[in-house]
């Protein structure tokens, strides 16, 4: 199953067992980048993509970070998460 | 003499375009400094000085001043909406309900709110509808504020102050909840410290917050009372300031100060509540070595649990609404959702302590 969902700087969307945390959605010398905190019940790691970045958690499933909306001088901005679940049943 | 509440829409309006377009005509100049500067046919330690100067001084105080200028665009935007849609629901009493953009820094809701209404408050997006069980556990261990789980709403500020209080306090929490017998629950609120009883049907936004299983949970159903209390809407309740919350929640008088030190903080949380806030970054390098920026969210609330002495200094415990982590990260270093910070560590983060007398 596949998720996509829209998220400001400072929430936290979740896909089933993944939580995405917001943490900063910002421009580093002009290039928009996005700093998650991606949490499942078995681990957690703080990551920073870039647009169009995916990052697979294994036997849970990949988040792709399909777009990043940041501007100057602030790092609350908001991005689109893409979440493809793995199925059990394959 | 007739006195006028609320605000007129076209100024505010007005007003609002005026700030945005002062910062894109800022943001037009620092663009062309920040080339002059670089192009400039100027060499030696005195040029360089100059230009580490402007990128790490005068640069980042402009973006820091064109962050605000769009904030507060928008908090102007929010409140030229909310005026028109209150004044054509009442007929023109026009209480100014202020607004507030983003998530965590928030904006005054000082006059906002304090009714409730019929029917659910609208989803905003954040659904759909999730029912709550016919029983909802409501013992100490529920109102852990460690069971706070924040998703997809920018609500943390008022998570914090929930959390807080049922740290603090969790008889309060449960002295201020009524299941009915038609399985809606009514919700004590207050409004300039006078009680408000919001009934909220079984029924929350599947994009709020939960319990750490994505249960629905008392802060659940806290939240949809929160969202119709401040305007009807779970948008109304996206960005804010905790000593909003606490006034809502508690009917007390909240304080709002900056963040002083740790043995501050520890008489502070003494006597009540509390929960710290973090402001806006108008810059940001995520590939330095700063210690503490890969934990501490920006824009957002926290709830103080702790203040104790550990590993002979003391140090600090807060509670992230998005609920804390089983693990350390991945790469060794410490949880996002809960942490132990220093003095030195809490002054570099945090800049805003919201407190509010215990309920006890």
């Amino acid at each position: 199953m596949t998720t996509v969902r829209n998220a400001r700087q400072g929430s936290q969307p979740t896909f089933g067992v993944l939580r995405v945390g917001i943490m900063r959605v910002g421009l580093v010398d002009g290039t928009p980048l996005a700093q998650l905190a991606l949490r499942t019940p078995s681990d957690e790691a703080v990551v920073v993509l870039d647009e169009g970045d995916a990052f697979e958690l294994d036997g849970v499933g990949t988040l792709h970070l399909d777009e990043i909306r940041a501007s100057e001088g602030t790092v609350r901005g908001e991005v689109t998460l893409r979440f493809e679940e793995i199925d059990d049943a394959d | 003499m007739r006195t006028m509440f609320g605000a007129d829409v076209e100024a505010l309006t007005g007003l609002g375009s005026s700030f945005v377009e002062s910062a894109e005509t800022l943001e037009t100049a620092r663009r062309q400094v920040d080339g002059i500067v670089a192009a400039a046919g100027w060499v030696g330690p005195d040029a360089e000085e100059f230009r580490q100067d402007w990128s790490r001084r005068l640069a980042p105080a402009l973006a820091s001043c064109l962050g605000a200028l769009r904030d507060n665009a928008e908090v102007l935007r929010r409140n030229a909406e909310d005026q028109a849609r209150t004044s054509a629901a009442d007929g023109g009493s026009g209480l100014d309900r202020g607004g507030a953009p983003g998530t965590g820094g928030g904006g005054d809701r000082s006059g906002d709110g304090g009714k409730d209404r019929p029917g659910n408050p609208d989803l905003s997006g954040h659904g759909p509808w999730v029912d709550v069980p016919p029983t909802i556990p409501l013992d100490d261990a529920a109102l852990d504020p460690n069971m706070i789980n924040q998703q997809g709403l920018g609500d943390c500020w008022l998570l914090a102050g929930l959390g807080a209080v049922a740290r603090d306090d969790p008889q309060f929490i449960r002295d201020h909840m009524q299941l009915n017998a038609d399985g809606t629950w009514t919700v004590t609120m207050y409004k300039d410290g006078d009680p408000v009883e919001i009934t909220v049907e079984p029924e929350v936004a599947q994009d709020g917050v939960m319990d750490p299983s994505g249960n629905p949970s008392w802060a659940s159903i806290y939240e949809k009372a929160a969202a119709e209390y401040w305007g009807g809407s779970y948008d109304d309740i996206d960005g804010g300031y905790s000593s909003d919350a606490f006034a809502a929640i508690t009917g007390a008088t909240p304080s709002q100060t900056g963040e002083g030190n740790l043995s501050d903080l520890k008489d502070r949380l003494a006597d009540g509540p509390v929960a710290l806030g973090t402001e806006d970054e108008p810059s940001w390098w995520p590939f330095g070595d700063e210690v503490d920026d890969a934990r501490v969210v920006p824009n957002h609330a926290y709830i103080v649990d702790k203040v104790e002495e550990r590993d002979g200094e003391l140090k600090v415990h807060v509670i992230n609404p998005w609920g804390p982590g089983a693990h350390l990260q991945n790469d060794g270093s410490d949880k996002v959702g809960d942490m132990w910070l220093t003095e030195k560590q809490y002054k570099e983060n945090f800049d805003t302590v919201y407190a509010v007398p215990s309920t006890r």
